[in-house]
């Protein structure tokens, strides 16, 4: 019997089948408070398991969110039926793909491999359906329309196709080609941008997504930065340096201390003319995000080095420009404010993060000051009686300095043991600190 | 004499009930409530002028004009008129309407922002007849007390010669965050509120009492209320209007620290056994920073004297103390840090200007400020110098470069230090002119060019 089964798939027959068991379904719930009754969304989406205990559901992108309106509940509903825990790991707005992790579940990763096709081939688009919480099997059989080879291969469908998106396409012989996505027109020069022109179903080969689990920026692990600020070099930028002929690049206008373009020697209005091959066209401020989402792609400790322009000041007013090479290696960015994990402190009613290095900047926190930032605070709850207030940094409580969030529920638990009546906070609130009490409830 | 004709009590038998009946009404005769108010209001009335100002402000990266009106008073007969900064302290053009209703032109002799005064002076000569200005005076503030009648006169909604009559609601209340021409009005002073009605236009006209002196000064409403007023207390004006006469300004010392009361911190790890006040902020490079006090620690004199807060209302005279302090010289702190008492010196210095002045460079469309080392402080700007944009009129050589709140940095070549300096540069530059400048966390360049 095993060896019938074996030659079976070799044959590639039962393989069909093999796909439909390993098709998962994702459910994610947004809530959004409206009028303080909360309003849901639920979006249910065909998902196949990828390295590392993740799902991958192919035709839209999330992106984690810390905005508190719109939470989100995730769960994941294995081949058997069986609900299982999920949560949102990142997402990537180039591929629309979202990667889900599995909480207590590391499902057989399917190889991300697309056998390539031609026009007038047929295809089998696979999904499962959901209907009365039964997620049946479902298939189709279709032929390619066209093959288009920039700047991927993708395989346009019929129109009537679309209702198949995030759907696997695999051949009448169970093998795997790719994902059914939604691209706008076919055309020359195929663009990525969604919602731009007429939008054709397509099959995005499996191996578009091969990278995906490792190269995504993912909430659960550090990102790359270069750590400089960069704005098109303009033609008054061009002016005030004297340069008469144009320059392709991006001009520096800020370098974060410490950051991989720090120690590199990247200098403020140094115009930077290339990192590695990385995209560096710089025409508007929106050009940043293909880099940005490049850098973070990237693997921390990546070799990029850079070419940059420098400009010397002369004796005249004038400036003279040189170039020069620079090393510039990727580092970990630090945790941003809105990726920093949000603690509920529970009793007093409200909420902290720690203090990231971007909200100490943009908030012009002294260099000596640390502290957790209070986030929101419930409605009448005893810090908000006591008249603390979201975007307070919170210094001290009693005698105790709050340098992370640790401390903080180190000092409040000390508070309480000593059953103090009034709790005092040190914060700090715009350029002037202050101290408040707060009175604990029983 | 008192206004309205008033009749003698007539000893006729017949009506003699009915006269025993209207005795305490009759029989007190100037001393009837209303009589009393006629009184205080002829000892003030001839005193009161309406004020039409025209400012110079700046807009949209221009210099423009606007009208406001408000109320004063005369305080001597050398033509001094007494009103608030917000109504006449950076006025250009001042005309009053005096009670005779004839319209003068007044000259700004000085003004304080921190308690929203302002002096202006007519020509005795030019406004009356016989020289001589009819003058209000001062009342004895402290002793307001919660109910004692005052009478409000002035020009709300510009509707001269206006008076209104209530009582005193509270005799020292304390308002947060009130800004005048970016100063922390009311910071050195409590307020009187009352309820007599005040409307915008009272504003600098006086408040009296039923002894026809002059109480406080009108100056604030609380909006979306009915009836709640603030005056600045008599005693303050007097102490404020002396020193604008003497010397065109309040000298005031500072040394950079922000109290609490230590009244809300009984009950808690903070509670001080003696009385004093809870330093909560010290200002950073001042005179307290460099003396080592720290927020946390409990001030309990002042060059010997107790210093000490414990409800809200107490925190302005102790700033005015502070304020009173010689600037260089150097003053004894007593405090307590933890268990430890201990004694500081501290050298106060003059306190500065909360914004720096402003002024419009027409050529390239923009208004610029200087800054102040309070603007820096409150902002968190680190001290390279510069000016900030207040303004970038459009279509001018800025539009589209520059915007408000960028801080120039470097102006055709050369550092900019201060607002004189930066003109002196801007002054002589030519066409392209290359900038360098602050935006946030960003620091850009960029080229103006003259249009042509």
């Amino acid at each position: 019997m095993r060896a019938l089964a074996l030659l079976l798939v070799l044959g590639g027959v039962a393989a069909a089948e093999d796909l439909a068991d390993r098709i998962w379904v994702v459910r994610v719930t947004t809530e959004r408070a409206s009028f303080g009754a909360p309003s849901r969304q639920t979006l249910l989406a065909p998902a196949v398991p990828v390295e590392d205990g993740l799902l991958l559901a192919v035709g839209f992108s999330l992106e984690p969110s810390n905005d508190k309106d719109e939470a989100l509940r995730v769960t994941a509903i294995d081949p058997k039926g069986q609900v299982v825990g999920a949560e949102l790991v990142g997402g990537d707005d180039d591929l629309r793909c979202t990667l889900f992790r599995l909480s207590g579940a590391k499902p057989e990763p399917l190889a991300l491999e697309g056998v390539p096709r031609k026009a007038g081939d047929e295809v089998v688009l696979l999904s499962r359906h959901g209907e009365l919480m039964r997620f049946a099997p479902r298939r189709a059989s279709v032929r390619i329309d066209a093959k288009v080879d920039a700047p991927r291969a993708l395989y346009a469908l019929p129109p009537g196709s679309i209702t198949w998106q995030g759907a696997l396409a695999m051949t009448p012989d169970g093998q795997l080609v790719g994902f059914v996505d939604l691209r706008p027109t076919v055309a020359e020069g195929l663009g990525i941008m969604l919602g731009v022109g007429a939008q054709t179903v397509v099959v995005v080969p499996a191996g578009a997504y091969a990278d995906v689990p490792r190269t995504l920026p993912r909430k659960d692990r550090p990102r790359g930065w270069l750590g400089v600020n960069l704005a098109p070099f303009d033609a008054d930028h061009e002016a005030y340096f004297g340069v008469d002929t144009p320059v392709d690049g991006a001009f520096v206008t800020g370098v974060a201390e410490g950051s991989p373009a720090d120690n590199a020697g990247i200098k403020l209005h140094d115009v930077v003319l290339s990192i590695a091959d990385l995209p560096l066209r710089f025409e508007r401020m929106d050009d940043w995000d293909p880099l940005l989402r490049a850098v973070q792609r990237l693997p921390l400790g990546t070799p990029l080095p850079c070419r940059v322009l420098r400009f010397h000041e002369l004796p005249d007013g004038g400036y003279e420009a040189t170039s020069l090479e620079v090393p510039l290696t990727l580092s970990a960015r630090p945790l941003d404010f809105n990726d920093a994990p949000e603690t509920e402190i529970p009793g007093l009613g409200f909420f902290v993060k720690p203090l990231t290095q971007d909200w100490r900047r943009s908030n012009r926190v002294p260099a000596d000051a640390d502290g957790v930032v209070i986030t929101r605070l419930e409605r009448a709850s005893a810090a908000q009686i006591g008249g603390l207030q979201p975007g307070d940094l919170v210094l001290k409580v009693d005698d105790h300095v709050t340098g992370d969030v640790d401390a903080l529920r180190k000092a409040l638990e000390d508070s309480k043991s000593a059953h103090r009546a009034k709790i005092v906070f040190f914060v700090r609130r715009g350029a002037a600190t202050t101290f408040l009490t707060v009175q604990p409830g029983e | 004499m008192t206004a309205g004709a008033r009749r003698s009590v007539r000893p006729a038998v017949p009506f003699l009930l009915l006269a025993l009946l209207l005795l305490p009404l009759e029989a007190t005769g100037e001393d009837t409530l209303e009589a009393r108010v006629l009184a205080a209001k002829d000892r003030v009335f001839p005193a009161l002028v309406h004020i039409v100002n025209v400012e110079e402000g700046f807009a949209l990266g221009r210099r423009q004009k606007s009208v406001s009106t408000g109320s004063g008073f005369f305080v001597d007969d050398l033509g001094h008129i007494v009103t608030n900064y917000h109504v006449a302290g950076e006025g250009k053009l001042l005309v009053v309407t005096l009670a005779s209703k004839k319209e003068v032109e007044a000259k700004l002799v000085a003004g304080d922002p921190y308690t929203d005064l302002a002096v202006l002076r007519v020509d005795p000569k030019e406004a009356f007849p016989d020289g001589k200005p009819p003058f209000a005076t001062f009342g004895d503030s402290s002793r307001l007390q919660e109910g004692d009648f005052v009478v409000a006169m002035g020009s709300p909604l510009s509707l001269s010669r206006s008076v209104s009559f209530g009582i005193i609601s509270c005799r020292e209340r304390t308002l947060d965050s009130l800004e005048v021409a970016g100063h922390e009005t009311g910071k050195y002073n409590t307020w009187l509120q009352t309820d007599a009605a005040i409307n915008p236009g009272n504003s600098g006209g006086p408040l009296v009492d039923l002894a026809g002196e002059v109480v406080g000064v009108n100056t604030r409403a609380a909006l979306l209320a009915n009836n709640i007023g603030f005056a600045i207390p008599s005693n303050v004006v007097r102490d404020v209007v002396e020193a604008l006469l003497r010397e065109g300004r309040v000298p005031r010392s500072d040394i950079g620290v922000r109290l609490q009361p230590l009244g809300a911190l009984e009950h808690t790890l903070l509670a001080s056994s003696e009385p004093g006040a809870l330093v909560a902020a010290v200002d950073f490079g001042s005179p307290a920073a460099h003396a080592g006090v720290m927020p946390g620690d409990v001030l309990l004199a002042l060059d010997g004297e107790p210093f000490a807060a414990r409800f809200e209302e107490q925190l302005p005279g102790l700033y005015a103390r502070i304020a009173r302090l010689k600037a260089g010289t150097e003053a004894k702190l007593t405090l307590r840090r933890g268990g430890e008492r201990m004694e500081v010196p501290v050298t106060p210095e003059a306190l500065g200007l909360g914004l720096g002045a402003e002024t419009e460079v027409a050529k390239w469309g923009i208004t610029v400020r200087a800054l102040t080392p309070r603007m820096r402080l409150e902002s968190g700007l680190p001290d390279e110098g510069g000016v900030l944009v207040t303004g970038v009129r459009a279509g001018s050589p800025a539009a589209a470069k520059l915007e408000d709140g960028d801080i120039l940095l470097v102006v055709g070549g050369t550092e900019i230090r201060g607002l004189a300096q930066f003109l002196e540069a801007i002054g002589g530059a030519e066409s392209p002119l290359r900038i360098a400048f602050r935006r946030g966390t960003v620091i850009d360049v960029t080229v103006l060019r003259e249009a042509r």
